[in-house]
């Protein structure tokens, strides 16, 4: 029994990689044999890039800086604006970039989402602007072997720029490019300062979007709307069919994915940046005006938080968001020692027929006992508090229910000795 | 008398409570010591009618050497301090090995100082230069924290900048960039090497480029089927060291076992040099085989091994001698334990100090009863294999094994986990009715007089070896003309490449896979597709054990009674796509007996040979098998109480085997009943005896037997490897065919049954009336010259 036979005994069919039955139905439908008109330097504006390290496919497009990408142009922001960049990446520190022309937009595309020294990122898209044009690179290696000659050529130009900018390049692009780069041996002493978008945009629309991808922002806030889009996972498979067929029709989608990843970026840290500067023209729900609010709190620009948290509740809100934002707000206002303001929320907080949250009247009750000394208001608060416990019982556990109901109790004990006290 | 409780204990530096023994021994006028307790075993007529052997083990002085020229001075202060003037001979002899550059591997007995020989030279290397770097591999999880905390000790001392870390599944994700960039030691285990290391190796790019030393510790558990992946694994991390410029050198260290030089060369790939004059001291040792009463000579039934373990056990506890006793299962561990905290109440001893140690208690359970066996606050510990290993618990006076460890290697490793460096210590080995037991307890000569088991593995096992080409391709695209230890390498990355799994392009084959191939390949289990047992019997649904492909077929068909631990369950259903066996506890009065027809067809032979009664061969064959039916039986009665049909596909398994047949004159001198009571009552012999010499698990060898095989157009026996592709029993089987014959015919001579038990040919009701009979003259034929 020669090798080959035992090897086919032993693999089981359940070890090939599995081919989509749609991916199958296309391939016979609509590619033929393979022709050079299908070379992708033919159906791309690209070419062939020789070196003494290989050769691979280098794709250039030339955008007009007034170019309009979704409902955002490419040039619509000017360097003064790039410091706001600490601001949006909460990252007060950062060297921010001096000028436009300081980043390279990276996205890439890759043989899997397992990670490890097999996953080869077989597609590299980069955007930079350059005088008066946004010039769009596509870095792609036809084969394997052509790997180091694609990545040698890519290193040469990232080296230009002092930033990176990518959507959640920081735990997958950028790790798997350098895990590559030192399997080539070819990093030397490169480490760009990493803008991923990924974070800021989550801190705006989490509170709106299901899903924080670059998919669902660029459709939901950069009116972007692609056609015929495949989804990455689709990425390995066909990178694989075209290996085996060299029939560089199958790429296309790919090319074209890459390509408008590259443009959002663009657009999406124009729009942060400026979302950043001017929430009120630029944002339009309330929950990212409260989300931008909340950035302002954290980075401590107190009057700028205060603006978006008023402005917010200014607007027609559902209730509990409302409740919520109220929420927010008085703590802000408690802490910044503005009791007048916190206390107006609490009250209106407690006088409202549909508040269920406890905390009013417990804030109200502190507030009392401690700051004004006003054992039988805090106490009121209290017993206050207890009612709308019994009330609301449904909405604890038992557990939780028995906690509040000791905590409140011990309060009361507590206040009616200090009045017995006061007598 | 019993004096004042409060006086027996003290508080140490860090506080904890501590268990004064030497007080209390000194306290406790009535009780005796170890030799006074064996002196009165030995005058006790009832006790020693069941002694097969008593045995002294002498003695020995330790040899020392004086430290090496080459020791850092700041290494010689170190072990100063800790009270070590000089090394004893094999450390010294270790250390000048690896400082002239050669792989090797040491072998002495537990207890022996045998960690120093790896950390010292280790140790030297990086306090010459800080760039250098090692890695620790350990077979689990225990043994490597167990490591860390000898480690760790020497370098406090040392005081000098050296980072030893830990990197396994628990290593928390904030602390692994540090350890993959600034540890100079890391220690692991293979399994996170396959899977969480080598194909992230680019992460460790610091680790390759200046790795010096790779440490095995505990060789002798690389064998078999794990055995052959590690040393495949081992391949791959030697390939990526070589990417990155480096040439480490190995240093392993064994329990002792009949090849570890052969075991640990396979294992690495690299030639490694024996290193074996032991130089530590020991103390005397008795060593006493007891082999329970019979209790039913016709059925061969001897008295419960657990039960006289218990017995054996309550003379030395109660004159508070620390003693551990090995079970040869979980669920026997806990009976024991149960046993013995009973019976320290009725001695007036401290039942919380009878503890059982097994896989399955938490980590911090382990550490806390490893730490009361070294400070003596634990007396008694009843354990399974698990503390077998190098695990420090300090020495104990007494072992007792209720029942034999499988392997002369495994039992010597047992008893070592009695004994000091000066003043004696006893090992007893209990024997159940088992074969095996019998042969090793009747033939004590055997055990002491010839040497461990071999260590087998297969590193091209085709099924494992096709795994880690993926593996490694995964890591590094293979070159044309690139070497991994196998001839065919070439012919395999093609037939991947046919897969479309690799792609061959400028003269390397690259992978070509969006999976992560490591994931898909357990180091551990002898199969990747294992059946899990999920028990229902309660709402929230558990798995209770997993079983392999082929044993589904007659133990967990639909409506079989599946025995665990004792209770029955029924398997209410099989689900063959998903691998799930749905089973509920019941109680009932039968049990479930299947009929599997098991074919094998010869595919390759690799050697034949003419032997005494007809001949030998080994090679690759196909075993096909197939359950068709299975009887309902009662308990006690045996009546056949219903019977059922078994749907199940035919399993199929390529895999090596020995085999012998029966010369045709031979055969002709037997009926045709006799010959196959023979040949029935020859093979379950065989498969018994047959792990005397290999160092494996019964179950890893089955056995087939045809009374006139197609293949060979004789009466034929086969034995085989139970693991697809097999792991090297069969050439090895091939080779000792007549020692193993003697050693049949031995035990079936010298047991006490009249008609075959199961203890040797097997019971009356499988082999007929005549099995013991037909057996011994069929065995007698193949021996006469």
């Amino acid at each position: 029994m020669d090798l080959r036979a035992k090897l086919g005994l032993h693999f089981k069919k359940s070890d090939k990689p599995k081919v989509k039955k749609q991916d199958q139905q296309i391939n016979e439908l609509i590619y033929e044999s393979i022709n050079q008109e299908y070379q992708l330097s033919r159906l791309l504006p690209g070419k062939m890039v020789e070196s003494d390290l290989g050769e691979f496919l280098l794709v250039e497009y030339r955008y007009p800086i007034d170019y309009f990408h979704g409902r955002i142009n490419l040039g619509g922001l000017v360097s003064e604006e790039m410091s706001a960049l600490c601001g949006v990446l909460k990252k007060p520190n950062m060297v921010c970039p001096k000028d436009l022309q300081n980043l390279i937009f990276l996205d890439t595309e890759t043989t899997g989402l397992a990670g490890g020294a097999g996953t080869f990122a077989f597609l590299i898209g980069v955007g930079y602007f350059e005088e008066d044009e946004f010039v769009l690179r596509q870095y792609m290696m036809e084969d394997y072997h052509q790997e180091l000659a694609m990545l040698d050529a890519l290193l040469s130009e990232l080296f230009k720029y002092s930033h990176l900018v990518t959507y959640n390049g920081k735990s997958y692009d950028w790790p798997l490019l350098e895990g590559r780069f030192i399997y080539h041996r070819i990093k030397e002493d490169f480490s760009p300062i990493h803008i991923d978008l990924l974070h800021p945009s989550r801190r705006f629309y989490k509170r709106r979007l299901e899903r924080c991808n670059l998919g669902s922002i660029e459709t939901e806030i950069l009116d972007f709307k692609r056609t015929n889009d495949i989804s990455g996972s689709e990425v390995p498979a066909l990178f694989f069919r075209y290996l085996d067929q060299k029939d560089g029709r199958i790429l296309l989608p790919v090319f074209q994915h890459n390509h408008w990843d590259i443009l959002s970026l663009v657009t999406l840290i124009i729009h942060l940046i400026q979302a950043y500067l001017n929430p009120e023209d630029e944002l339009h729900c309330p929950e990212d005006i409260f989300s931008a609010g909340k950035i302002y709190e954290d980075l401590g620009q107190v009057d700028l938080a205060l603006k978006c948290y008023t402005q917010t509740l200014q607007q027609e809100n559902a209730s509990y968001f409302k409740q919520e934002v109220m929420k927010r707000l008085s703590f802000f206002y408690k802490r910044l020692g503005k009791m007048e303001e916190a206390l107006l929320i609490w009250k209106e907080l407690m006088e409202s027929e549909t508040n269920l949250q406890l905390y009013p009247y417990l804030e109200l009750a502190k507030y009392f006992e401690h700051q004004c000394k006003d054992y039988q208001n805090a106490l009121q608060m209290t017993e206050g508090a207890m009612g709308l416990v019994v009330k609301n019982r449904k909405l604890y556990s038992k557990i939780k229910l028995i906690e509040l109901q000791n905590q409140l109790k011990h309060r009361e004990q507590r206040l009616l000795k200090k009045i017995r006290k006061d007598f | 008398m019993t004096p004042d409780r409060r006086s027996l204990f003290f508080v140490d530096s860090t506080g904890v409570l501590l268990y004064n023994k030497i007080e209390n021994e000194y306290m406790e006028e009535n009780s005796m010591n170890l030799t006074q307790v064996l002196d009165q075993l030995k005058s006790s007529e009832k006790f020693c009618a069941n002694i097969t052997t008593w045995n002294t083990i002498l003695a020995r002085e330790a040899q020392y050497s004086d430290f090496p020229m080459s020791l850092d001075q700041r290494l010689a202060d170190v072990l100063r301090q800790r009270g070590i003037e000089r090394l004893y001979s094999h450390q010294a002899t270790a250390f000048d090995s690896v400082t002239k550059d050669k792989n090797i591997v040491v072998v002495t007995p537990t207890a022996s100082g045998k960690t120093l020989c790896y950390n010292l030279p280790v140790l030297n290397k990086i306090l010459q230069n800080q760039e250098t770097r090692a890695l620790y591999l350990f077979p689990t999880k225990a043994l490597s924290q167990d490591q860390m905390s000898e480690l760790h000790e020497l370098v406090t001392l040392l005081g000098e900048d050296i980072k030893t870390y830990t990197y396994d599944g628990d290593t928390p994700a904030t602390a692994r960039k540090l350890i993959r960039s600034a540890g100079h030691i890391v220690v692991t285990n293979p399994d996170m090497l396959h899977s969480g290391i080598l194909p992230h190796h680019t992460k460790w790019v610091k680790l390759f480029e200046n790795l010096k030393y790779i440490v095995v510790d505990e060789v002798h558990h690389y064998r078999g089927v794990f055995g052959s992946h590690v040393a495949n694994v081992m391949r791959r991390l030697r390939r990526i060291c070589k990417f990155y410029g480096s040439d480490p050198q190995f240093i392993c260290a064994s329990a002792t076992i009949a090849n570890p030089n052969e075991l640990a060369s396979k294992l690495t790939g690299v030639e490694v040099e024996l290193v074996n004059n032991n130089g530590a001291p020991s103390g005397a040792k008795e060593f006493i085989f007891y082999n329970p009463p019979v209790v039913n000579r016709e059925l061969g039934i001897r008295r419960s091994n657990v039960l006289e373990a218990k017995r054996l056990a309550s003379y030395f506890l109660k004159n508070k001698i620390q003693t551990i006793v090995f079970a040869r299962s979980r669920l026997k561990t806990e009976v024991l334990v149960s046993y013995l905290k009973e019976l320290c109440k009725g001695i007036g001893q401290n039942p919380k100090a009878i503890r059982g140690y097994r896989g399955g208690y938490l980590p911090g359970q382990r550490r806390e009863i490893e730490r009361g066996l070294r400070r003596g606050e634990v007396l008694g510990v009843v354990s399974t294999n698990a503390l077998e290993l190098g695990i420090d618990i300090g020495q104990l006076e007494v072992c007792i094994m209720s029942g034999y460890p499988g392997s002369v290697a495994s039992t010597w490793q047992q008893a070592g986990r009695a004994g000091r460096r000066s003043g004696i210590s006893a090992a007893i080995l209990l024997a159940n009715s088992s074969p095996l037991d019998q042969y090793m307890i009747t033939n004590p000569d055997y055990f002491f007089s010839h040497s461990t088991e071999h260590g087998l593995i297969n590193p091209n096992n085709l099924v494992i070896l096709l795994s880690h080409i993926k593996c490694a391709a995964f890591e590094l695209p293979f070159q044309d003309g690139e070497d991994f230890g196998v001839e065919t390498l070439e012919e395999i990355l093609e037939f991947l490449a046919e897969e479309k799994i690799l792609r061959h392009v400028g003269g390397r084959w690259y992978w070509m896979s969006d999976s992560y191939p490591a994931h898909d390949i357990s180091l551990r289990s002898a199969s990747s597709d294992n059946f899990v047992i999920v028990d229902t019997t309660e709402p929230d649904h558990r798995i209770i054990g997993e079983m392999d492909r082929f044993s589904v077929l007659t133990m967990l068909h639909k409506d079989a009674i599946y025995i665990h631990e004792s209770q029955q369950y029924h398997v209410d259903q099989l689900d063959y796509d998903e691998q799930k066996a749905y089973v509920r506890a019941v109680d009932s009065d039968y049990y479930t007996d299947a009929h599997l027809s098991v074919d094998i067809k010869v595919l390759d032979v690799f050697e034949k040979r003419e032997v005494q009664g007809g001949d030998k061969s080994h090679g690759e064959v196909l075993v096909a098998a197939k359950a068709t039916m299975f009887k309902k039986i009662k308990f006690n009665t045996h009546e056949n109480v219903g019977y059922g049909d078994i749907h199940l596909p035919e399993q199929q398994m390529h895999t090596t085997s020995y085999w012998m047949s029966i010369a045709s004159e031979l055969a002709d001198t037997f009926t045709k009943d006799e010959l196959q009571s023979g040949l029935l009552g020859l093979s379950n012999l065989l498969v018994n005896v047959a792990p005397i010499y290999l160092m494996c698990d019964p179950r890893d060898i089955k056995v087939v037997t045809q009374i006139r095989s197609p293949f060979t157009n004789a009466p034929t026996i086969y034995l085989y490897d139970s693991y697809p592709g097999g792991v090297g029993f069969s050439e090895k089987l091939f080779g000792i065919h007549d020692k193993m014959l003697n050693t049949a015919q031995e035990l079936v001579s010298a047991c006490e049954c009249e008609n075959g038990c199961p203890s040797c040919v097997g019971p009356v009701n499988e082999v007929g009336p005549d099995g013991k009979l037909n057996t011994l003259k069929l065995l007698k034929s193949f021996s006469e010259r």
